[in-house]
């Protein structure tokens, strides 16, 4: 079997064929990984020996995906790309991980990122900053863009990260890649290194929208670990709603199609040309301005990352709090002072209406339409370095997914082509509380109308 | 609309103590800069109307999470993974220099 | 010279016996433990671990705060309090603070009548502001230059009673203390033990001169472990800001740690700053909303509290107040009591209650029998026996030729040496007699020889 390029769906299938062997394809991929870790860095620790576990059910055959490192791995060096963790080994699984390697899976590295999420475009690491391999000048995204440049150069087949306020579908959408985040509370998050914790969601980083809901069977559920885990019913396999034949009512928030770079709008609006001669309609809603959606989430996720940054202090792992970077000191300030001062009372409570405000703008918009459709970032790949010029880069980045990660919808994001740089334009694809079935439906029926594999298979020619 | 308001290099270094960061003066000088563009950017918050609105703390309305107390315990370390990680160990304890009073 | 009121507040923290810690499913039955080996990612605050509140441990809090009379709250959450010190992992607390499980409530606490001083009993009511639950920390201990840290104890749950500023002295601490520990054995939900760290208390002293004016100063003392030097550091601190006051200065609002070897309090490493915990909701726990149905059902089995109790022995059973109070300090004993009496014919008990008190109390009989043998002990103490003269005399007379120098020394004007006749003849005659009796014919002997 030709391995470059196949999907994940494919090659499981191929392993539980005994087509192929789960060590050749481990190989393969690990090969991979080492040879374009110099010009990608995408990743903090490649294992040569597959971290497993014990196979409860073997859906995944033994195939080797790549996780984003803030995940635990037990025995597995996991550092949230900060020096702090550089020698810690958890000693024990988070739940996503440990789910995947129940049914089958083998990790084979973890992934470069923002140091402990702190960021938009994996430039914050103190590992150094992953390269789009779509222009290795350019920055993937972040904060999962290690996981996002090794699904796109193919130095795994898929991969597992997650996303705060867009730390998923921005990446995805800079590296022409499938990313989903599933609503808040779908997929449990022990074990996950903790940045915000009211809008942290672990999520998959695919190639295609069915392996995307393939990795979603296995991660999503309740889980005794996390409190704020939902016990919310949930389809027994995604892959059935995402194939039914529907025709869905799209909504286009006219807030989310503004400020977008022209080329970057072009092919969102030729997306949606080709929904609407599927026969889907399309109607123009309204939302609550993106920019208070950012105000919301600035005082509500410093305030979480603040706190959640005070338990390192050296005493039972890692090193002490001086070995904290630049980016994760300035967020412990600033989250320490959105809570002193007075200003929990000021802004804290006001944060948390508004969150109500946007929660219901979002259900009162989902009465009417399935589905809401826009651009996933303001912009294609930034060059690496420039988001020194802007003090709010991240949260301003992250506008269009920001009422998403905050009323803690579900939202995809897919590649729909290329810019005239020729870097990969992402559209995002919103739904309802706990509906990732009709978010997976609509990216999958444009994915089988217009197989966006070629746009991916585009940067991995890049990379052979 | 901004004032690129400063807040004194006081009160940073009371937040540095707070949050227990060793900062450089720099650093204290750009966070004090930098904390003073936070209010002015989330000030626009109260040009919403909140008047009615209940505050939400958790998105999807979870209440009540528990657990039955005496569920066994499937995750408690031994004392030597509990361990490992330390910088410092003093045969079965993590270890600090002393803490006065 | 002045007469200083004392203000005094209490903060008192109790580990509850539950079978999990607060958190997470380690074990709340740390004590004996070796050192960090009860310990898992969510209570040694390892990355990515995540809490989940422990459902007994919330309904005992509320249990605590239905036996404190307190407003128990429909709607509570738990918050993160930040401060940094070794012992606490996450680097924040999580703990109550706007929303607890419980409001104000009262506590009323019995003073039987002493002595001539304090002729009758009375009750005095002390306010509780709050009871809400949080979790405790590791353990401390020092060795040289190095601190010690086990994180056995960290998570274990831990409940907070905060009173008012109620107690004008260390008698009426101590009493309170008492009663709280009574209570809190009553429901079964702790051990409550200020030796071993299960109960623990810091009191809040300053002085008024006028009863309601609060002063601008609040001295704590940290580190009491037992009701006694509770009560002598609170009667040091007092003294201390008396003499500070005289002369006409304010004693400096601070922390102070308990000596106890040397009785004193002392000043620890001032804190000037003012503490600044940042609080805010903790957004691993959603909150809680319970109807006044569901909080009635958890409260419904909560025994009869020691006041009710004592107050009813003392109008069903025309028992003395001091002894009544003696016998409702452990619900084990109040139980004892009662079904000791319920072996009792109806119509005797009345009667009999105040000597089945004493019989208990004094320890005359062992409450390790039965109640029902126990009663048959006593009612057959209470018979007068049938002596037999003849035996009885004849006793005497070998009491008498054995015991040669008491019977001198009773000669010699030494009459309370009767009682040890009386003993030795009670003996030979193996109890079958009556002992006044005894003494009645030990007196003729003298009289007659």
């Amino acid at each position: 079997m030709d391995l470059l390029g196949a999907s994940l769906t494919s090659i499981v299938q191929a392993l539980s064929d005994k087509k192929i062997s789960a060590a050749d394809v481990y190989d393969f991929f690990l090969k991979r990984s080492k040879h374009y870790q110099n010009d990608l860095n995408a990743y903090v620790t490649i294992l040569d020996k597959p971290h497993a576990g014990k196979v409860k059910n073997n859906i995944l055959h033994g195939i080797p995906l790549c996780v984003k490192d803030n995940f635990s791995t037990r025995g597995v060096r996991t550092t949230a790309s900060s020096k702090l963790l550089d020698k810690y080994e958890p000693p024990y699984e988070s739940t996503v991980t440990k789910r995947l390697l129940e049914a089958g899976a083998t990790i084979l590295g973890k992934n470069n990122m923002d140091a402990w999420a702190h960021g938009s475009s994996t430039e914050t690491s103190d590992y150094g900053p992953t390269r789009n391999p779509w222009d290795t000048q350019r920055a993937p995204g972040g904060s999962s863009g290690g996981t996002t440049a090794s699904v796109s150069a193919y130095l795994a087949p898929a991969g597992i990260g997650s996303e705060t306020a867009g730390s998923i579908r921005q990446p995805a959408s800079w590296c022409g890649v499938v990313g989903l985040k599933p609503t808040y509370g779908r997929v449990s998050r022990y074990g996950v290194i903790a940045m915000g914790s009211s809008f942290d969601c672990p999520g998959p980083v695919t190639t295609t929208v069915e392996d995307a809901a393939l990795l979603l069977n296995i991660i999503a559920g309740n889980d005794l670990f996390d409190a704020t885990c939902s016990d919310y019913k949930r389809p027994d396999d995604y892959r059935i709603g995402m194939k039914k034949k529907r025709k869905l009512t799209i909504g286009v928030p006219k807030e989310y199609m503004q400020n977008i770079e022209p080329s970057m709008l072009k092919k969102v609006e030729e997306a949606f040309e080709v929904y609407k001669k599927m026969g889907h309609i399309f109607k123009s809603v309204s939302l609550i301005d993106p920019k208070y959606a950012i105000s919301v989430y600035t005082i509500l996720q410093r305030a979480e990352v603040s706190s959640n940054l005070a338990r390192y202090d050296g005493v039972r792992y890692g090193k002490n709090r001086r070995a904290f970077a630049k980016e994760a000191k300035k967020r412990i300030m600033l989250g320490a002072f959105t809570l002193s001062q007075g200003f929990y009372d000021a802004y804290y409570e006001k944060a948390q209406k508004i969150k109500t405000l946007i929660i219901e703008d979002l259900r009162r918009v989902f009465k009417d339409v399935d589905v809401l459709m826009s651009p996933a970032t303001p912009t294609t790949a930034f060059k690496l370095g420039e988001f020194e010029k802007y003090p709010f880069f991240g949260e301003v980045m992250d506008v269009l997914n920001e009422s998403a990660s905050v009323a803690g919808t579900p939202a995809i994001s897919i590649p729909v082509g290329l810019d005239t740089k020729g870097l990969p334009v992402g559209m995002q694809i919103m739904g309802n509380f706990f509906d990732e079935e009709t978010v997976l439906n609509a990216a999958y029926q444009f994915e089988q109308e217009t197989n966006f594999m070629d746009v991916i298979k585009k940067g991995i020619n890049n990379y052979v | 609309m901004s004032k690129k308001a400063s807040i004194p290099k006081k009160n940073a270094e009371h937040l540095a103590k707070l949050t227990n960061l060793t900062l450089s003066d720099d650093e204290l000088a750009l966070y004090s800069k930098q904390l003073g563009e936070t209010i002015d950017y989330i000030d626009n918050l109260n040009e919403l109307n909140t008047k009615n609105v209940q505050a939400t703390s958790h998105s999807t309305a979870i209440t009540n999470v528990t657990f039955e107390d005496g569920t066994p315990s499937v995750r408690t370390l031994t004392q030597q993974e509990a361990l490992k990680g330390a910088n410092h160990t003093s045969s079965d304890y993590f270890a600090v220099n002393r803490i006065i009073a | 010279m002045t007469q200083y009121i004392p203000i005094i507040g209490l903060e008192i923290h109790v580990e509850l016996k539950t079978k999990s810690k607060m958190f997470c499913q380690c074990s709340a039955d740390y004590f004996h433990m070796k050192p960090n080996s009860n310990t898992c990612p969510v209570c040694l605050g390892l990355p990515g671990a995540l809490p989940v509140p422990n459902k007994t441990a919330i309904e005992w809090t509320m249990k605590i705060g239905k036996a404190l009379n307190c407003k128990l709250n429909t709607h509570f959450k738990f918050d993160r309090k930040h401060y940094f010190y070794p012992d606490l992992p996450k680097g924040y607390q999580i703990s109550q603070l706007d929303k607890p499980i419980c409001g104000e409530g009262h506590v009323e606490v019995f003073f039987p009548a002493k002595n001539k001083e304090a002729p009758q009993s009375h009750v005095k009511k002390f306010r509780i502001e709050r009871v809400h639950l949080e979790e405790d920390t590791g353990k401390l201990s020092h060795k040289n230059s190095t601190s010690l840290i086990d994180f056995n104890r960290s998570g274990v749950p831990l409940v907070e009673i905060v009173t008012g500023p109620d107690f004008e002295s260390a008698e009426e601490v101590k009493a309170f203390l008492e009663e709280l520990y009574t209570i809190i054995t009553y429901l079964d939900v702790s051990d409550a033990n200020l030796d071993e760290g299960s109960m623990r208390m810091e009191p809040n002293i300053s002085l008024t001169l006028k009863r309601g004016v609060f002063p601008d100063y609040k001295v704590e003392v940290k580190n009491i472990n037992s009701f006694n030097f509770a009560k002598k550091a609170i009667e040091f601190e007092i003294r201390r800001q008396t003499a500070i006051l005289e002369k006409g200065k304010t004693p400096k609002q601070e922390t102070r740690g308990y000596n106890e070897d040397k009785g004193i309090t002392f000043a620890q490493r001032s804190k000037e700053e003012a503490k600044d915990y940042r609080y805010f909701s903790d957004p691993d726990i959603p909150p809680f909303v319970y109807t006044k149905g569901q909080i009635d059902k958890i409260t419904r089995d909560i025994p009869e509290l020691p006041l009710a109790r004592l107050t009813r022995f003392i109008s069903s059973y025309g028992l003395r107040d001091s002894d009544a109070f003696q016998l409702t300090r452990t619900v084990n004993t109040a139980e004892y009591f009662e079904s000791v009496l319920n072996e009792c014919a109806k119509e005797k008990r009345k009667e009999l209650a105040q000597k089945i008190a004493h019989a208990i109390i004094n320890k005359r009989i062992s409450t390790k029998l039965s109640p029902k043998e126990f009663a048959e002990k006593l009612l057959e103490s209470l018979t007068p026996k049938e002596t037999d003269i003849t035996l009885l005399k004849d006793t005497i007379d070998r009491v008498l030729a054995r015991n040669a120098k008491a019977v001198s020394d009773y000669k010699k004007g030494k009459t309370s040496v009767i009682m040890f006749l009386v003993g030795q003849a009670m003996r030979e005659m193996k109890g079958k007699a009556d002992a006044s009796m005894v003494r009645i014919e030990l007196e003729k002997s003298f009289k007659n020889n």
